[in-house]
């Protein structure tokens, strides 16, 4: 039976507690432990935007798509990955913190964002992501490749990395950094590199990658399109469940 | 799909037993489960019948399920109205924001999800802009969150400098929390603030050119820098 680190054990306390005096505890013992290393002592606040972007779902055991791929622990999933890349990070801290840099480097070179220049980088580093947030790039598209990712463990990460995203937007002053994360991982989850089994999975993997996109793309999108036609199939199902919402009622 | 749960609360009805707590959460976490994965257009009004089944099932769910609204469900249904207990009509952000107090706590948590997704006849609704800026304050406020929540409007404005009404909207919560804010921290975290928003690129912009009667409703310059400290 695997070993699971400190870390590990701890996210997945972090995310399994309901008690709230527990998980606020849990969370101040995270971040003053992450805080100290070389994952987030440029900005130590920025670990409570890594672990409220985890995910706090419950699943029955035997849950499952529309397309009958298993549905399965998703704080686990993510708890797995996150630990995984934690440990590569902290192993080899330098390579990643260089392809942060030359991510922001690259970017310095665009006229528009002159904020952005390797000088910066070294004496701002407090504004920018931790380098983890590389490592989950690398790894994220390696453990697609070597296919050692479930349908549900890739949505699960998606959706933590759609929230992480959204929250490092509020750290960082501009925004191209994230932007090109961003496109990078929308150019890893391709169609051909996920699961072509799972079709529902697949399009909702994709999904989370086009909301984190289209903040950055097209941010006034959703203020100008048309509202979508209703689903017959849709209007069904929730008739239902409104049915037994109520006869539910009735009996408690 | 996903009815394990709900088979399980079926044969409760069927005897007359009130289905377990634990049912009932993982029924909740199902419905956000059928929610990112339906293959069909979901709409305003289907979102609002989704939340108070939800609600009923186990209402802690509801933080999980708003998560997974993307920028533009979750602004048709800012724009939905309905009618509130007492007979008026109200948006259902409105009664979302100020009928249920706990919400707030899911308001301020979740700050950066709002600010992209507050539509412009949100972001000038000033019970929306209370709801939104009282969210940052019902406990004592960390400057760190004060500076996330300028930021993430500070980008939203940079992106809207051809939105008159987004962007006027968007000055007065600005200001909102800057006046708020005055009142609660330091002076020298204040000043980081002032800071913090002069330096963008958004302020820049609307500091070098003439602005428009909307813009200046927005009065963020006025209630930001009226009183030297």
């Amino acid at each position: 039976m695997p070993s699971h680190s400190n870390l590990y054990v701890l996210l997945r306390a972090h995310t399994a507690t309901r008690v709230p005096a527990l998980r606020s505890a849990i969370a101040s013992l995270l971040c003053h432990t992450l805080s100290n290393g070389i994952l987030f002592q440029h900005d130590p606040d920025e670990v409570s935007l890594w672990l409220d972007s985890l995910p706090s779902f419950r699943r029955s055991p035997d849950a499952e798509a529309p397309d009958g791929a298993p549905l399965t622990d998703e704080s686990q999933a993510v708890g797995l990955f996150l630990d995984d890349s934690a440990q590569r990070c902290i192993k080899t801290p330098y390579r990643y913190i260089e392809d942060l840099q030359k991510l922001s480097s690259s970017l310095s070179n665009d006229a528009a964002d002159s904020s952005m220049s390797s000088d910066d980088f070294v004496e701002h580093t407090s504004a920018y992501p931790s380098a983890l947030l590389m490592t989950v790039l690398e790894q994220l598209e390696a453990k697609l490749r070597a296919k050692l990712l479930s349908a549900s463990d890739t949505l699960a990460i998606m959706s933590f990395v759609r929230r992480l995203v959204l929250k490092l937007m509020t750290k960082t002053s501009t925004l191209s950094l994230l932007h090109e994360f961003a496109k990078k991982i929308e150019n890893i989850l391709q169609p051909h590199a996920l699961f072509e089994d799972y079709p529902v999975m697949t399009k909702a993997i994709r999904r989370e990658a086009s909301i984190m996109i289209i903040l950055f793309e097209h941010p006034f999108y959703h203020e100008d399109i048309n509202a979508e036609m209703a689903s017959s199939d849709v209007q069904d199902f929730l008739n239902q469940l409104e049915e037994m919402a109520l006869r539910k009622s009735h009996v408690i | 799909m996903l009815f394990s749960s709900y088979r399980a609360i079926f044969a409760n009805q069927r005897r007359t037993e009130a289905p377990s707590a634990d049912v009932q959460q993982k029924a909740a976490y199902e419905l956000v489960d059928w929610f990112r994965l339906v293959n069909q257009p979901v709409t305003a009004s289907d979102i609002v019948r989704l939340i108070a089944v939800i609600e009923r099932f186990w209402k802690p769910a509801l933080k999980e399920f708003m998560k997974y609204l993307s920028p533009e469900q979750m602004s048709s249904w800012f724009k939905t109205k309905c009618v509130s207990p007492s007979g008026e009509i109200q948006y259902v952000s409105r009664v979302f924001h100020m009928k249920q107090q706990d919400l707030k706590v899911f308001i301020r948590s979740d700050f950066d999800d709002l600010v992209w997704q507050l539509n412009e006849e949100c972001l000038n609704d000033l019970v929306c802009q209370n709801a939104v800026v009282s969210s940052l304050f019902t406990g004592p406020p960390k400057v760190y969150d004060l500076k996330r929540a300028l930021r993430a409007l500070l980008h939203r404005l940079a992106a809207s400098t051809d939105r008159v009404q987004t962007a006027s909207g968007l000055l007065a919560l600005l200001a909102a929390i800057m006046s708020q804010a005055r009142g609660v921290i330091d002076p020298n975290s204040f000043n980081e603030l002032q800071h913090l928003c002069l330096q963008s690129s958004a302020i820049r912009f609307y500091c070098n050119k003439p602005l428009s009667e909307a813009l200046r409703r927005g009065n963020f310059i006025q209630y930001t820098y009226r009183t030297p400290i």
